[in-house]
């Protein structure tokens, strides 16, 4: 049987960046490559990343 | 160049006349290196609770300000320009999102406060088409509207209801400690728990780096209380939320940043550093 699942997932990430600098657009980027990254641990599930934003 | 000394003065005498022109010299230096920080720097002479990061304290001339008829909130023709020098290595357009909402949030500067009453505050209506929509993305048809009330010096009488850290956000370039975020608070014109018809108003960090004697520990004694407090600071509409009008919120118009808190203690408005140092 096929089957699929919507998950959210919330994280909390931390470290260190300059002020100014954007770091939702780094965090972001740094999400999709982890979860890309892990997917391959994984090969026998698809995992697609349909969003990743900040929560206000 | 030879320096000759009068005839007739001693050596003690030219010291001590050297020490007093130093002296002298020191003085001046100090008092215009005072007015400097004053003209670039801050204080607001209209609370006891010390200085916050204005510029100016500027009133607002009274010719400029028309009370709305039914008591509503004043119609002020010029309202006072921003002034957000940024805190903390943190610029002033924060580091993601709308920079021109966190400019707004970010503003250190000080007015004479106008008081108001509660409910022309929560009863200001504001475009639909500006929710979740950042202001350069506004028609201007609704920056008017927006505009017209935004950026006024008010002054609120109610009761917290509530008050808590906001986690990291843009406008304080996603500063994680304590001292980098704003505290969420909740005004409401009836003392309890109930925030659905709350005016949010916030402290940011550059604010209360001026005011170390604020506490939430104060707020929440504040609202375990039931004591009155009033809230002045910028009136400022905030749309990232709608969805929360009606549920934590009566209005997505909010006091942001506050400039001063004070509560009403044996019948007289004493500034929220003053309860700290009490030990209230």
């Amino acid at each position: 049987m096929r089957k699929a699942v919507m998950l959210e997932v919330r994280l909390w990430i931390e470290g260190e960046d300059e002020p100014a600098h954007d770091f939702v657009e780094s965090c972001t980027t740094a999400v999709r490559e982890i979860i890309a990254a892990g997917a391959a641990r994984r090969p026998e599930l698809t995992v697609k990343v349909r969003a990743v934003r900040e929560r206000s | 160049m030879n320096w000759r000394r009068p005839a007739g003065l001693s050596t003690l005498t030219a010291l001590l006349i050297i020490i007093v022109i130093v002296v002298a010299v020191a003085m001046v230096v100090r008092s215009s290196h005072r007015h400097a920080i004053v003209g670039a720097g801050a204080r607001d002479t209209s609370s006891a609770g010390g200085t916050v990061g204005s510029p100016t304290t500027r009133a607002l001339p009274p010719s400029a300000i028309a009370p709305a008829p039914g008591g509503g909130l004043p119609v002020v023709a010029r309202k006072p320009a921003p002034v957000s020098p940024g805190f903390e290595g943190c610029p002033a357009v924060g580091d993601h999102g709308d920079a021109a909402l966190n400019r707004l949030k970010n503003r250190v500067d000080s007015a004479v406060w106008i008081p108001v009453a509660f409910d022309s505050v929560l009863a200001l209506p504001w475009p639909s088409a500006v929710e979740r929509r950042a202001r350069d993305r506004w028609s201007r048809g609704a920056t008017s509207q927006v505009k017209k009330w935004e950026g006024l010096p008010l002054s609120i009488e109610g009761y917290f209801v509530g008050g808590k850290l906001e986690g990291p956000e843009s406008p304080n370039c996603h500063g994680a400690d304590a001292p980098m975020r704003d505290w969420h608070l909740w005004l409401a014109a009836q003392p309890g728990r109930d925030r659905r018809q709350a005016i949010v108003v916030e402290t940011t960090p550059v604010i209360r780096a001026t005011h170390p004697a604020w506490s939430l520990t104060t707020v929440h004694r504040l609202v375990r209380d039931s004591t009155p407090v009033r809230v002045s600071g910028w009136l400022m509409l905030d749309p990232e939320h709608p969805e929360q009008v009606g549920k934590t919120r009566g209005t997505i118009w909010e006091i942001h940043p506050i400039l001063r808190i004070e509560a009403r203690v044996r019948g007289r408005w004493v500034p929220l550093d003053s309860l700290r140092q009490r030990g209230r």
